[in-house]
């Protein structure tokens, strides 16, 4: 009974500390975003929902180059827990 | 009572629940790991692509060593961007550092067309119309002397062509062409003379390589008059030569600079390079060379001006993708000349400080600046007519980007071709 206790102590412990779908899913969409904000004329700082989560999209010149813009997206769960960043920084097509 | 094999029961669960366990932490461990590895590439792949843009968009355009530098003020957003100068195009280069994980890129990049300077024909303004003679075909917008264009009666033939003789608008041009950027000229000379430290025994092998991530590789073959044969040269290589230097049809060249005081290539020659030459160029029949190549008589040494005019000789059948340009530091009496021979086609910019000479059925796909056109026969020689030739933008890929060196380009930079990628 303690051997299988212990075994599932650590089956528990694995399947808590692996990796959550919700995070590779937030990745994958924000992924997605970031193509997409790379070919768009107008982005702007905004916040959104994909599903069940929350997105939030930060503009900002890179380095004081008129050229050249940052995009910050963050993915929050529905506790407003943050499952990931992405930075990347895209051409401006308005110049 | 327990039965005494109890034990080895219990042994045997324990061990298999153990292995099991096991197994789980391990599968567990590899599926993270992976995850970590996947992200990282992913990470380093956003990394890479932002290192990119910063070339493209960024308005620092010196050409210094690498310069490496944190992207986001976080771990892990390591890139390293390098403009290298190759010829009328650039060389990016592009690295991302995670750990021990490396993605880089590296790229030509050029600019796009300026619509408002382009034009399909810019003939300086030397008073005189523009002749045009039987079948010839000039589509798109010109800057013409403001003598205009005229239909010519030339070697037995009239003018065939389309009534309206040019298909576009007709502009003013000045008295001279609009001049070639003299900041890349600049480099331009510095590149044709700079130290020749040969990197010796580079062409005992049948193929030599070299990556824009490392140091040019200079090949000097010196006064010694030179035919390359069987030999295939890609990349990050300069040659130069002291004297003439005759390029076989059995020679590959992919990227590669030559420079020489003549250069001649043999029929049959299928490449993509730039070819720098101080007095000629001649490009024998049915040679191919691919986007973006360049050919350039380049002089900025007075006192060898005046000895002979500079040539560029494209003969018949010649298929050329990319800028052929002369230019002289210093005007001289004996302008230099492009000669673009029958049937051959040049897909891109033409720009000579003296004349360009077409002979029948020769087709610029692109444009054309001069100061004067010229036509021969046996016994006459005609400036400014162009006779049974085709000149049409259209024809000219909407993707065509240019170098910076020409009076067309914009400031905006983008992707010619990716050249090296992991």
């Amino acid at each position: 009974m303690i051997v299988f206790g212990i075994a599932m102590m650590i089956y528990a412990n694995i399947i808590q500390s692996s990796l959550s779908v919700k995070k590779i899913r937030a990745q994958a969409i924000l992924n997605q975003m970031l193509q997409a904000d790379e070919s768009s004329a107008n982005n702007t700082s905004t916040t959104f929902t994909v599903g069940d989560l929350s997105i939030e999209q930060t503009i900002k010149s890179y380095n004081n180059e008129n050229n050249l813009t940052e995009i910050d997206l963050t993915a929050y769960d529905p506790n407003g827990k943050e499952l990931i960043t992405l930075h990347k920084v895209i051409i401006n097509k308005n110049e | 009572m327990l039965k005494a094999s109890a034990l080895y029961m219990v042994i045997i669960i324990a061990l298999v629940i153990g292995i099991l366990c096991s197994s789980l932490i391990v599968t567990a461990y590899f599926y993270r790991l992976q995850y970590q590895k996947t992200f990282r590439h992913e990470q380093l792949q956003n990394n890479v692509a932002s290192a990119v843009n910063i070339l493209l968009g960024g308005t620092d355009t010196s050409y210094l060593a690498p310069k490496t530098f944190i992207l986001f003020n976080q771990d892990a957003d390591s890139v390293s961007t390098q403009r290298i100068f190759w010829g009328t195009i650039d060389i990016g280069v592009a690295k991302a550092m995670i750990q021990q994980d490396m993605l880089y890129k590296v790229f030509t990049l050029a600019n796009t067309i300026d619509s408002g300077k382009w034009a399909v024909v810019y003939l300086d303004d030397n008073s005189r119309p523009l002749s045009l003679s039987g079948a010839t075909s000039i589509v798109g917008d010109t800057y013409l002397s403001p003598a205009g264009v005229d239909q010519a009666y030339v070697n037995n033939q009239a003018y065939t062509g389309d009534k309206r003789l040019i298909i576009g608008v007709k502009h003013n041009s000045e008295k001279t062409l609009p001049p070639l950027s003299a900041d890349r000229l600049q480099k331009l000379q510095q590149l044709i003379q700079q130290n020749r430290k040969n990197d010796q025994g580079l062409l005992n092998s049948d193929s030599l390589s070299n990556s824009f991530l490392l140091p040019t590789k200079i090949i000097n073959l010196g006064r010694t008059v030179n035919t390359l044969a069987h030999i295939k040269l890609s990349g990050n290589i300069i040659l130069f030569s002291d004297t003439i230097l005759t390029l076989d049809s059995t020679v590959q060249l992919n990227n590669v600079i030559v420079i020489a005081k003549s250069i001649t290539v043999n029929s049959g020659f299928h490449g993509v390079c730039q070819l720098f030459a101080h007095d000629t160029i001649g490009v024998q029949q049915r040679c191919r060379f691919d986007y973006p190549s360049a050919l350039a008589i380049m002089r900025f040494d007075p006192a060898s001006i005046l000895k002979k005019g500079a040539k560029i000789s494209l003969y018949n059948n010649v298929s050329f993708n990319g800028c052929i340009f002369t230019y002289e530091q210093q005007a001289t009496t004996l302008p230099s000349l492009i000669h673009i021979g029958q049937k051959a086609t040049v897909k891109g910019v033409v720009y000579s400080q003296g004349y360009v000479e077409f002979e029948d059925k020769a087709e610029i796909d692109g444009s054309v600046f001069t100061d004067r056109f010229l036509y021969q026969t046996s016994f006459t020689r005609y400036e400014n007519y162009v006779v049974n030739t085709i000149i049409n933008e259209k024809l000219l890929s909407p993707y065509y980007l240019t170098s910076t060196l020409f009076p067309i380009a914009t400031k905006k930079k983008k992707i010619l071709q990716w050249l090296e990628s992991n």
